[in-house]
């Protein structure tokens, strides 16, 4: 339980370093808030597209951690199943 | 124009009650739902669970925002989808695990004990009604835009079809059903925005670039539907017929100065290319920041933008945790690992659908900064294909996008007043399945009337104010009754109350214009930024002066809750019909 939290909180707090940070840097660079990439805004670039990406990336991440966790930890407890109602 | 688009919210409608009809057999009682909902699989379910989460204010009110506000708006959409991230990080699997129906059932379970589970039962009411608000609103909006019937019509439509279905048995337990309305939002968002980015073409807009005002891109003439007030940021010429700043002309060529105009209705104002756009009150930003600023000011006032993101995000990313009808779907999952699944299929799902409003709003921006003189913001989407593709694919296009977003109102408004007649029958009243339907048939009311009477704000802020009070409450609720031992029933108590009450508090505030500019604003118009954390130290310190009483078994839940299935399948077989956690669900009467 207590390495799925230590996931959870690793996972989480990337996820939310990546998306909290832009106000911050925005906020502190205007400059940042000007650039246009192809014509486009940056801002329009991060905010409408570029977040979700990292949002799954972080979910499929953490799906494949959290699984292989709950896999060592059965192991553990129960090298065998041999147990006939298993 | 109205017929196609009749005809589409016609079918949708009826297509929700004949399902609902069919529900009386197939979904009688909350373990029908779930007896038969434990075989679906996680694609099905994601999509469920979108179907029902996906509302008025994704729909209509992001896109809206974006265009009136500037695309710091853009944050609830990428709020409302790192919600679901959140969850899968925070509770997912171990939600699954515990087995629970509602919040208040999680609450008793992990805590046992009355007084909790009332005040977890009246914040699922204050919840439920904030969000079937602006469902309500969207309905009058969309019904007064197809039929130009007034406000009221849309709304009480919304409210009779949703309570009386519901009251009639049906939609709860149809994944099924949840799942399609998802695929039809989708296409119905989708397929106008990948044809008018096609009939719109690639061409270079000044609209788009940084730090300045919209303009006409080609010589445009504007017909006012209604008396319309507007401001102009730059003098500018024009050709009117009608009546402007009365006074009535006669195809005149007129200088407008740089200021506020009003035109009464019917009168034709023709712009040249490259005219400033005249916007209208509704419409106009609440802040001197550029259209392209990544800060979000959409709440009262402008004021000190960076705390006003700051609040949406956080109200949006840990508000969907607390949302009282997304976690009954959990239990749909066979288990835990499903449910981690499911959440992440959810995500995809929902970053899709959020590309779509994203591409509408800027379409209008560029190559249709007419609708600037809109009445209201969340419109635009239903008037953009009418303006950008003349004739009948304008119409059909307009007509599927009102069809999904009706599809929005009624998918998310009957989950929703499921979970609130059944926290209103079962927790207030006791009563079996005729309270049910009156409590159903009460709770549609209220909103509906609620709508009625309560000032129309932005449908994109009130979803996000129902996502901060769920955020401010429950969150810390379920984030601590999952990973944190040593939480009290006093402790769990007291931070909903003081955090959820709070937070309604400054809303209400709010609505009632209490303050509306500098730091009272920016705390009391997004209040989830010292919410939030308000209502965890409050539940972390309750329960640390009350460590006598945590329950005894908080061990055996706790591990019901994080042990994986394989090994939990061994030591407790009928894991999941354990009958001390939901006492009284499956008893009604």
């Amino acid at each position: 339980m207590r390495a799925q939290l230590g996931l959870s909180l690793v996972c989480l707090t990337f996820a939310l370093t990546v998306t909290a940070s832009f106000p911050v840097i925005a906020a502190m660079v205007p400059a940042v808030t000007r650039t246009t990439v192809a014509g486009v805004p940056l801002t329009l670039i991060v905010l409408g597209f570029a977040f979700y990406p990292v949002f799954l990336a972080v979910g499929w991440f953490y799906n494949r951690h959290a699984r292989q966790l709950e896999a060592r930890f059965t192991h553990l407890v129960d090298p065998v199943s041999r147990r006939p109602d298993a | 124009m109205p017929d196609a688009a009749v005809g589409a919210i016609a079918f949708v409608t009826l297509l929700t009650i004949m399902v609902g009809a069919r529900g009386i057999r197939v979904a009688r009682t909350p373990d029908d739902f779930m007896v038969a909902a434990r075989q679906v699989p996680p694609a099905l379910n994601a999509a469920a669970i979108s179907g029902e989460y996906l509302s008025a204010a994704s729909f209509l009110g992001i896109a809206g925002l974006v265009v009136a506000q500037g695309l710091g708006a853009l944050w609830y959409s990428v709020g409302y989808t790192a919600g679901y991230l959140v969850l899968l990080l925070l509770v997912a699997a171990p939600l699954r695990r515990f087995g629970a129906y509602t919040i208040p059932d999680f609450a008793v379970g992990r805590l046992g004990s009355r007084g909790l589970r009332q005040t977890a039962t009246a914040l699922v009411l204050v919840i439920g009604w904030f969000y079937l608000l602006p469902q309500m609103e969207g309905a009058g909006i969309t019904l007064q835009w197809v039929l130009g019937a007034p406000y009221w019509v849309g709304a009480a439509t919304l409210g009779v079809v949703v309570s009386c279905n519901i009251a009639m048995g049906g939609m709860k337990g149809i994944t099924f059903v949840q799942c399609f309305q998802y695929w039809l939002k989708l296409c119905a968002i989708g397929i106008p925005a990948l044809v008018l980015l096609i009939a719109a073409g690639h061409s270079s807009s000044p609209n788009l670039t940084p730090d300045r005002a919209p303009v006409f891109t080609r010589a445009t003439v504007v017909n006012m539907t209604q008396a319309t007030s507007f401001t102009l940021k730059h003098t500018a010429r024009a050709t009117v017929t009608g009546l402007l700043d009365q006074r009535t002309y006669r195809d005149q060529a007129v200088g407008l100065c740089a200021c506020r105009h009003v035109a009464g209705a019917g009168t034709r104002i023709g712009f040249a290319a490259g005219a400033p756009v005249p916007v209208s009150l509704a419409m106009a930003p609440s802040s001197s920041e550029s259209w392209d600023s990544p800060f979000l000011t959409s709440s009262t006032s402008g004021a000190h933008p960076l705390a006003a993101t700051y609040g949406v995000i956080i109200a949006t990313f840990f508000g969907a945790i607390g949302l009282p009808h997304i976690l009954v779907r959990f239990y749909t999952n066979p288990d835990g690992e499903a449910a981690r699944r499911t959440t992440l299929i959810v995500v995809l799902l929902l970053s899709s659908f959020y590309l779509f409003p994203t591409v509408l709003a800027v379409l209008t921006r560029l190559h249709a900064p007419q609708l600037y003189l809109s009445s209201d913001s969340d419109s635009v989407v239903l008037a953009l294909p009418g303006q950008l593709l003349p004739g009948l694919p304008g119409e059909l296009l307009a007509a599927l996008v009102a069809a999904g977003a009706f599809a929005a109102f009624l998918s998310t408004s009957s989950g929703l007043l499921v979970s609130v007649a059944g926290a209103l029958s079962h927790d207030f009243m006791k009563g079996g399945v005729t309270t049910f339907r009156w409590c159903a048939i009460t709770a549609g009311a209220i909103a509906t009337i609620a709508a009625l009477l309560i000032e129309r704000f932005s449908l994109a802020l009130l979803v996000g104010w129902a996502f901060a009070i769920a955020a401010s409450s429950f969150c810390p609720l379920m984030v601590l009754g999952i990973w944190w031992r040593r939480l009290t029933r006093a402790g769990a108590t007291a931070g909903i109350a003081i955090g959820g009450g709070s937070c309604l508090a400054a809303i209400v505030l709010t609505m009632l214009g209490a303050a509306s500019s500098g730091w009272g604003a920016v705390l009391l118009g997004q209040p989830a930024i010292w919410t939030v954390p308000l209502a965890f130290v409050v539940m972390i310190v309750a329960s640390l002066l009350t460590q006598r009483t945590v329950p005894a078994n908080v061990g055996q839940v706790m591990l019901r809750m994080h042990l994986p299935e394989a090994l939990s399948r061994q030591s407790y077989r009928t894991v999941s019909h354990a009958p001390w956690l939901a006492p009284d669900w499956r008893t009604p009467g």
